[in-house]
């Protein structure tokens, strides 16, 4: 990044390698496993860093100062999300059928679309951290400089992010004495 | 979730460890936030949630050919089309706009209507007895007193006039009479020097 503030655009296609996957994830998940407007933001994510990288503050981790970037142009979707009459809740998106044919992968399948319907349809805050923490695998302290909280509150939303979904997928929950 | 002097997370526990696993200690510290069939049904859907992101097929990434295709290349615009997008890109509000044209304008018609400094000159040669004089009449701006003078040979006055405020008929004849820059100065400073 240093090397694409002193205006080393060839920096730049190293940076791309490293982190357009994570981030191409990140926003796919935000916002609503949608692909289009998951490779749509993730273009102008990487665009906005090559023509101002000035903006990067050496100090911080370059990671950290991305998923920030990124974490904002999800809030910006939502706002503009809840501004529009919604015809389509993000819950009640269909999501394409896989081919599946044995009744053990059919029943992972009902549960994985049960569990990707249900992180959609989490608080935009804790779907943030859960996605944060659990998706991209990212320490407390990073989230924290992420979204510029407190690492309590991080954890409360992370806290109320699980009973949330536990709640909403209990049908699918085995015995306790299974796990 | 809470914290302890042990430094205990319930959110570590609740990824690394079934709450059969936790020792005593680590059991009383869960249950002061949740139940244990709550620390079950989270840590259940912590690991599938876990499980669900590192097997979900995502679609793939944008190339990098796609977003260096996207960004925008230098836009050239000649003439009156570039000058007119870096005035309207100033952002300037449409008051302080108008407030600059009616200002530009009065000071256009208030400019239009002084005097430029434009000392003047006609010499003539005057035969006096056998006495070779210059007669010089200045002129100073448009609406102050002209003055005119005879002089010698020696740049001595002989004989001096001043006369009415100049008239805006007499300013335009002037224009054209007008000298350099320099000799406009050292006649005026001669005019001075008379009066």
């Amino acid at each position: 990044m240093v090397l694409l503030q002193r205006g080393d655009h060839s920096a730049f296609g190293e940076l791309y390698n490293r982190y357009s996957v994570k981030m191409h994830r990140y926003f796919y998940r935000m916002l609503g496993q949608d692909e289009i407007l998951a490779s749509d933001h993730t273009q102008d994510l990487f665009l906005h860093v090559l023509e101002r990288p000035q903006l990067f503050d050496a100090k911080r981790r370059f990671s950290t100062w991305l998923y920030a970037i990124a974490s904002n142009r999800c809030k910006n979707v939502y706002r503009a999300w809840s501004r529009k009459p919604a015809t389509l809740e993000l819950a009640d998106r269909p999501i394409v059928a896989k081919e599946i044919s044995p009744p053990e992968k059919l029943d992972s399948a009902i549960f994985n679309d049960a569990l990707q319907k249900a992180i959609s349809t989490l608080p935009d805050v804790q779907k943030e951290c859960f996605i944060l923490r659990y998706q991209e695998e990212l320490s407390i302290k990073e989230i924290v400089e992420i979204i510029e909280c407190p690492a309590g509150t991080v954890k409360s939303r992370l806290h109320y992010a699980l009973k949330y979904l536990a709640n909403n997928l209990q049908a699918f929950n085995p015995k306790p004495s299974e796990l | 979730m809470s914290l302890n002097k042990n430094n205990w997370d319930v959110e570590k526990f609740l990824q690394t460890r079934a709450f059969s696993e936790l020792n005593a200690a680590q059991q009383a510290f869960v249950l002061q936030s949740i139940s244990e069939a709550e620390y079950q049904s989270q840590r259940w859907v912590l690991l599938e949630s876990k499980d669900f992101f590192a097997n979900d097929s995502i679609p793939p990434a944008p190339t990098l050919e796609q977003v260096m295709a996207r960004r925008p290349g230098p836009q050239k615009q000649s003439g009156f089309f570039s000058f007119f997008e870096k005035v309207t890109n100033l952002h300037v509000p449409v008051w302080q706009l108008g407030m600059a044209i009616i200002c530009g304008w009065i000071f256009g018609q208030w400019n239009a209507t002084q005097e430029k400094s434009n000392l003047g000159i006609v010499p003539q040669i005057v035969y006096q007895t056998d006495t070779i004089v210059r007669e010089i009449p200045i002129y100073i701006g448009l609406g102050k007193q002209a003055y005119a003078a005879l002089v010698d040979s020696q740049d001595q006055k002989i004989a001096s006039q001043n006369q009415q405020p100049i008239k805006k008929k007499d300013a335009n004849i002037r224009r054209s009479t007008s000298v350099s820059v320099a000799r406009d100065r050292e006649l005026f400073e001669l005019a001075v020097g008379m009066q």
